[in-house]
């Protein structure tokens, strides 16, 4: 085996690793983003050999992930649906404590849109199973789906319901996505304001 | 004191300046870019990081780029240049660099 070739086969298995720590990138970008790093490589390489060049360049996963970071964040913003949003706090939220803050945060805002919304539907098919009941007696207070006897308590809301609930379905869902694209954008922020830069 | 953090708080923003001003040269690849940084390590640009930070200034239209082959038997190189957009921002940042700049060293030099 000739050095060219031992040059070759480190960069051949770093950009392996690479191309596969970009696992669902387009392919147009995964390729374009290997091209860039090979060609980086295979330069570098020449002049100070593959190891240093590889090691200037740190891990494949760590390189990888300065592009994903941008990718994610970019892709989200430009994108704007809240599944998206969602979606990329979730796959950030194991890495970045304010990405897995933003994920409870928004799923719980989800979680009571979908209460709210269930409720708002059950209101039409089957009024006596939702409801807004106030017990005087025990001073508890229940809204939403409820199995059970409601005879001491007092319905509040009545046909009402299924507007109301309707509203707060959509209103509680608005914001879970205004809260997943603004934890979005400072992640963006944070992001590109802590590039690890060269030792001193 | 923590002076690396520091140093980290004082390079955000200015590693997009730096591109921009590197460019404004002229057309460029990442290693010549790089060689241009390593003889600035202040700057704090390193290897990992330019190439996401070119691809997000590309994205934003502020860069463009082409694949050109070596004349030799190297590698192919992806060249970046400046866009008119590019251009504009450069042109806006650098009044309120050289105006920070300024300011500062008059505190500082004191």
């Amino acid at each position: 085996m000739t050095n060219t070739d031992a040059i070759g086969g480190d960069i051949d298995a770093y950009l392996v690793r690479f191309t596969r720590a970009l696992g669902g990138v387009p392919r147009e970008d995964r390729e374009d983003f290997a091209a860039e790093i090979q060609s980086h490589l295979t330069l570098r390489a020449a002049v100070i050999g593959a190891k240093p060049a590889i090691a200037e360049l740190g891990s494949p996963e760590h390189c990888a992930a300065g592009f994903l970071d941008e990718l994610r964040l970019q892709s989200a913003i430009v994108d704007g649906a809240p599944a998206t949003s969602f979606a990329v706090l979730t796959s950030i939220a194991g890495r970045k404590a304010l990405g897995a803050v933003g994920v409870l945060i928004a799923a719980c805002f989800y979680l009571f849109a979908l209460g709210f919304f269930v409720t708002a539907c059950v209101e039409v098919v089957a009024p006596d199973l939702a409801g807004a009941w106030y017990n005087p007696a025990s001073g508890d207070f229940e809204v939403g789906v409820m199995f059970g006897d409601h005879s001491a308590s007092r319905e509040l809301a009545g046909w009402t319901l299924a507007p109301l609930s309707l509203a707060a379905a959509v209103i509680l869902y608005l914001l879970g996505a205004i809260i997943s694209r603004t934890i979005i954008r400072l992640l963006l922020r944070h992001t590109r304001e802590n590039r690890r830069p060269l030792s001193p | 004191m923590d002076l690396d953090a520091w140093k980290t708080q004082l390079r955000k923003g200015a590693a997009e300046l730096a591109v921009l001003s590197l460019l404004a040269e002229g057309e460029k690849y990442g290693i010549e870019m790089l060689d241009a940084f390593r003889a600035r390590p202040e700057i704090g640009i390193a290897d990992s990081t330019i190439y996401p930070l070119l691809n997000r200034m590309e994205k934003e239209g502020r860069l463009k780029s082409r694949w050109a082959p070596d004349l030799g038997a190297g590698p192919p190189r992806k060249y970046y240049q400046l866009t008119k957009d590019g251009v504009r921002a450069l042109g806006a940042m650098r009044p309120i660099w050289r105006a920070f700049q300024a300011q500062l060293n008059e505190l500082v030099g004191k």
